[in-house]
């Protein structure tokens, strides 16, 4: 088992097990970190198909593309717990309001 | 491969706890620590630029985020929260992606054919980039869109923040650790280092790896900690001034990126005989915007204390 198939195997463990808890957990903060989670998943498989165990040199197109990837999945995280921070503080829960119907 | 077997074990056994744990610390913590351990797979797979952006941004931003967070919410309905209560469409969503997961699997471990990828391409056109290290000749170069837009993200996420907040940031904004001495002095002692480590880094992303990105965000981490600590002066001061230098790594990729237009070549072509320069210059500006920025999503994050003001801005 080479490691770029061992770490690209890893990504889509990891990603599944993200999108469960993305719909699974009603707690918004632990859904933003479940999707941060499925993203990471998701590099590990992108750069494990760029990675060359045999040839001399790795494509750096991916890569480049997962340095994009990790800063807008930031950007894009700081919003959501804005958001959901906004949420909390109105409602008074960290929860969707279907799910807290069910509460 | 041990060191391999035991990265990959460690992520899956760190995803788990994320997902089971039922205190919301624990699920913070675990991801902080995915993100150190991700840094290791990283390195393991010889790309060091990622490894170094996600211990800047997973294991370090991030982590400032969610904690800040953490001490925002409230700790009595948290637990009650952290059940695991699957309905009927959530089983069959995962029971979905089990069944797609499984060809995936198949299809990676299986190997296939191999092709060469851009690798090659890139090494033959390197010397046009302007300059040596292949990652920042795609970003800067070759992919010069994916790192525009990247910077307009980061800046469409601050007016999103700042739109949401309803204020600008004033005094009292961040939770101050001015009391704290030993914080403080810290923090002194740290940020002039991080200050220079972020320069050293920014130049080296030249002919290796390191670059804008985690230059700016280890420069970013020093400008929160010394938010943090009570130095919010450069934020608040000249409230003009620090959001100029928010938009300027935009500014500089949208002026590098049309700038050819004029001398009738093709939109975002650097000039081949000026592109090195030209990085030098788009890099600092897109540095400084991040490393601001990120002090200044961290105030944007904040809600309003008083609370005469959210009632009346719910009702």
């Amino acid at each position: 088992l080479s490691s770029s198939a061992l770490f690209g195997g890893t990504g889509i463990i990891i990603f599944l097990v993200g999108l469960l808890g993305t719909f699974s957990l009603p707690h918004l903060l632990k859904k933003i970190v479940c999707i941060n989670v499925m993203g990471s998943g998701v590099f590990l498989v992108l750069a494990a198909v760029g990675n060359k165990d045999v040839g001399a040199t790795n494509d750096p197109v991916p890569q480049a593309m997962i340095l994009t990837g990790i800063v807008v999945a930031m950007a894009s995280s700081v919003f959501a717990l804005a958001l959901a921070r906004q949420i909390a503080h109105r409602s008074g829960f960290w929860l969707l309001p279907e799910d807290r119907e069910k509460l | 491969m041990i060191l391999d077997w035991l990265v990959v074990v460690l992520l899956v056994i760190l995803s788990l706890t994320i997902l089971l744990a039922r205190d919301l610390f624990w699920v913070v913590a675990s991801f902080i620590t995915f993100g150190l351990v991700l840094t290791l797979a990283w390195s393991s797979l010889q790309a060091p630029d990622l490894a170094l952006a996600e211990a800047a941004i997973g294991g370090g931003l991030m982590t400032l985020f969610l904690i800040d967070s953490l001490g925002f919410s409230d700790p009595e309905q948290t637990s009650s929260a952290g059940g695991f209560p699957i309905t009927k469409l959530q089983g069959l969503t995962a029971l979905g992606s089990m069944i797609v997961a499984v060809p995936l699997l198949r299809a990676f471990w299986a190997g296939g054919a191999v092709s060469p990828g851009l690798g090659p391409l890139v090494e033959q056109k390197i010397e046009l980039s302007g300059v040596e290290h292949p990652v920042s000749a795609v970003l800067l170069n070759f992919r010069f869109f994916d790192t525009w837009f990247e910077m307009t993200v980061i800046l469409l996420a601050i007016v999103a923040l700042q739109t949401l907040r309803g204020r600008t940031p004033r005094g009292d904004s961040l939770p101050s650790g001015q009391s704290d001495q030993v914080l403080t002095w810290f923090a002194r002692l740290l940020s002039p280092v991080l200050i220079l480590f972020s320069v050293y880094l920014l130049w080296r992303g030249k002919h290796a790896p390191g670059g804008a990105f985690q230059s700016g965000v280890v420069l970013g981490a020093a400008l929160s900690v010394l938010a943090l600590t009570g130095y919010q002066d450069f934020l608040l001061r000249s409230p003009v001034v620090s959001r100029l230098v928010v938009t300027l790594g935009v500014v500089g990729f949208s002026g590098a990126g049309l700038f050819p237009l004029v001398l009738g070549g093709e939109l975002a072509e650097l000039p081949s005989g000026w592109a090195g320069d030209t990085i030098l210059i788009v890099e600092t500006m897109a540095a400084l915007s991040t490393g601001m920025s990120i002090p200044y999503l961290l105030v944007a994050l904040q809600v309003p204390k008083d609370k005469v003001q959210c009632e009346e801005r719910t009702s």
